[in-house]
């Protein structure tokens, strides 16, 4: 995916430039951890965990406005830093129906993508998979950690040219 | 007794010494310890000027520091078109104010649109930022990624607007004579001369620190507001001694002849009290003093009835010693005892015969307060008497004021004496602390009227004068009255004229010699 994308940005990073880039778009999506947003710098990408109680409604793949507000954000943010892909996953807990589960994290996914389309992030940039409870991060065994296990992913990866990624 | 006098100079000696090495001790202490409260006083005012150094290099890095985060948040801010000429002038400007500002760019993303300053086509994009802070700033230590030439620069980028500083500039220790440097986040960011080894802040509590072994001096100063920065600034203590070692060493010197200067003071001083008290002794014990006698005369018949004694001290060298001067210091070494019976003892050999042959006739002797609490003075007294033949009421004795303070003994041996038949008189009245009241406590028959109130007469309104209220007092008391001191004619009208009966003083004679007084009574006949 990740290598399609790159060939499709007509001015990748050169690899000297990619820590740079990642350290200073990793600085402007920080107004983004106030809210509620998880926000991580790893070494060839930065991760964003977006939780689920507050951008969907409960089993329901509809944004909620304050969702909407930080996607708002999050897509500015995206256009002023176009060279990454941006995979896009949902994930959910593991109660109930694993093949409801597996559609409400594929659409949950897909609205986020949406959104972010409809402001304008071109969506040979975006990726959405929906990946159920197949990877919890926490044990199910609470209510507390369903909650957080309920969340969509974003996975901002730089476009950098003439690498090797694997995705 | 004898065997006493041969030990004094031996005594003498040995006290001499004593207070010298006492003087030495003492001048030794003052001297160690104003050195060491100098040498206190300069390491404090030393630790002092090097906190405030780290103190002042820390606040002028953090302001600006703090004042570069201002520069980029107002720059994010402005509603202004990117790169337009308003923009770039902006940068310039705020760029050229500033010694450590290099450059200023705006970015979009990772490509520098447009700024100011050196860094025009270069841009440095340093593959990891040292630390992002959560308010946005993305900070990037000095290191070679950040390096220009050979300056390795500090990057600080906030939102679209980076600068680009020379930590250099940050540490400004010109006019500094001390080592320096600047950590932030336990990094070290600048020090100052570059090559300086200094201990990290880390290893350092804040403050002042002594590092014996390496003899110096540390300073750690540390401040978080944008990051945590530490200033280390050092000096080598050897660097304190050389500062402070002249003024120590002029201070010593000095010292030392100030107390050579004072041990030879005290030296000089005791050895001439001591060797002053010793001739004096010895002149009692060898019966070197003489006696004068001052006539006290009749006021109104202007006939001398008798006089009074004064011992005479003729060093050796001819000086002729007041008694004001000795008669302190044979009090002091315990001799006045033997210089009273001396006195007493001249006086019966010297006017035994004309008091034997003239009852109404008398000499006054003084008496010092330690005459009257020696035990032994009133045995004497009568044996000198008794082996001359003479009665009691020949020698007329005086004590001053000041012998009479509180003492029973003293109460006791006056009593005794009037008892005998000798007449008491008091001397310098009015010129100590005692009372009315208390004087009636005491026997006495004769008040002395000082010669500072008969002084009085001739120069002031005498009425208004204390003399009138002692007079009146003397009477009240039923006491004859000596008055002392008279010079002139007009004094002895005015005395004789308020019930004053009997005078002395320079208008009837000076003090004269047996021989001289011997005749001067004989001419009154």
């Amino acid at each position: 995916m990740l290598a399609k994308a790159v060939s499709q940005e007509p001015e990748p990073l050169t690899p000297p430039t990619v820590g740079f880039y990642l350290d200073v778009q990793n600085a402007s999506l920080l107004p983004l951890a106030q809210h509620g947003l998880q926000l991580t710098r790893l070494k060839d990408h930065i991760h964003l965990i977006i939780p689920g109680a507050a951008t969907f409604d409960t089993n329901s793949a509809s944004l909620t406005p304050a969702a909407q507000e930080v996607l708002d954000l999050l897509s500015s943010l995206l256009l002023d830093y176009d060279k990454t892909l941006i995979a896009i996953s949902g994930h959910s807990d593991s109660l109930g129906d694993p093949n409801y589960n597996q559609r409400l994290s594929e659409q949950r996914a897909d609205a986020v993508g949406q959104y972010l389309n409809n402001k304008g992030v071109l969506p040979r940039r975006l990726v959405i998979l929906g990946l159920g409870s197949s990877l919890p991060l926490v044990d199910n065994d609470s209510p507390e950690n369903r909650a957080i296990n309920r969340r969509v992913e974003l996975e901002l990866w730089p476009l950098v040219s003439n690498t090797v990624q694997n995705n | 007794m004898s065997k006493a006098g041969r030990q004094k100079p031996a005594r003498s000696k040995r006290l001499i010494l004593r207070v010298l090495v006492n003087s030495i001790l003492g001048a030794l202490c003052l001297f160690f310890l104003l050195g060491w409260y100098l040498w206190h006083q300069s390491i404090v005012a030393e630790e002092q000027r090097l906190a405030t150094v780290a103190e002042r290099l820390g606040l002028e890095a953090e302001s600006a520091i703090l004042d570069i985060r201002g520069l980029l948040e107002r720059l994010n801010r402005a509603d202004i078109e990117p790169c337009s000429d308003l923009h770039i002038q902006w940068m310039q400007q705020e760029a050229i104010a500033r010694p450590y500002i290099r450059s200023i760019g705006y970015w979009r993303a990772i490509k520098r649109q447009c700024g100011a300053g050196f860094v025009q086509g270069a841009i440095l994009t340093p593959p990891e930022a040292s630390r992002i802070y959560d308010n946005g700033v993305i900070a990037w230590w000095p290191s070679p990624e950040t390096a220009v030439g050979d300056v390795e620069l500090f990057l600080m980028r906030f939102g679209d607007h980076d600068v680009a500083i020379d930590p250099r500039l940050l540490l400004d220790t010109t006019a500094l004579d001390q080592q320096a440097g600047l950590w932030v986040e336990n990094l070290l960011l600048v020090s100052s001369p570059t090559e300086a080894l200094l201990p990290e802040p880390s290893t350092l509590e804040p403050g002042l620190t002594i590092d014996s072994d390496r003899q110096l001096i540390v300073s750690r100063f540390s401040l978080n507001t944008v990051f945590p920065m530490d200033v280390v600034a050092v000096q080598p203590s050897g660097q304190l001694v050389e500062r402070y070692l002249p003024s120590l060493i002029t201070a010593a010197v000095l010292g030392i002849l100030l107390i050579v200067l004072w041990v030879l003071a005290v030296f000089r001083v005791s050895q001439r009290q001591l060797s002053f008290s010793a001739e004096l002794t010895n002149a009692i014990k060898n019966g070197n003093i003489t006696v004068a006698y001052q006539p006290i005369v009749d006021l109104s018949t202007g006939r001398c009835h008798g006089a009074e004694a004064l011992a005479r001290w003729q060093r050796e060298d001819g000086e002729i010693i007041s008694p004001d001067l000795f008669i302190p210091v044979a009090e002091k070494s315990n001799s006045i005892h033997k210089l009273t019976l001396l006195v007493i003892k001249r006086v019966v050999e010297e006017m035994g015969q004309l008091l034997a042959t003239h009852d109404q006739f008398s000499i006054n002797i003084n008496l010092s307060a330690q005459d009257l609490e020696h035990p032994l003075i009133a045995l004497e007294l009568k044996h000198i008497l008794d082996s001359a033949k003479l009665p009691a009421s020949a020698i007329k004795f005086e004590i001053t004021e000041r012998a009479l303070v509180n003492h029973e003994d003293s109460r006791k041996l006056i009593s005794k004496l009037r008892r005998r038949g000798h007449q008491m008189a008091i001397d310098d009245f009015g010129t100590g602390y005692s009372s009315l009241s208390y004087l009636e406590t005491f026997e006495l028959d004769t008040l002395k009227l000082d010669k500072a109130f008969v002084d009085a007469i001739e120069t002031h309104a005498v009425t208004s004068s204390v003399i009138v209220h002692i007079i009146e007092m003397a009477k009240s008391l039923e006491l004859d009255m000596v008055a002392e001191g008279i010079e002139s004619a007009h004094q002895v009208q005015w005395l004789a004229n308020n019930g004053v009966q009997r005078g002395q003083g320079y208008y009837y004679s000076k003090p004269l010699t047996a021989a001289e007084f011997l005749k001067y009574h004989a001419k009154q006949r």
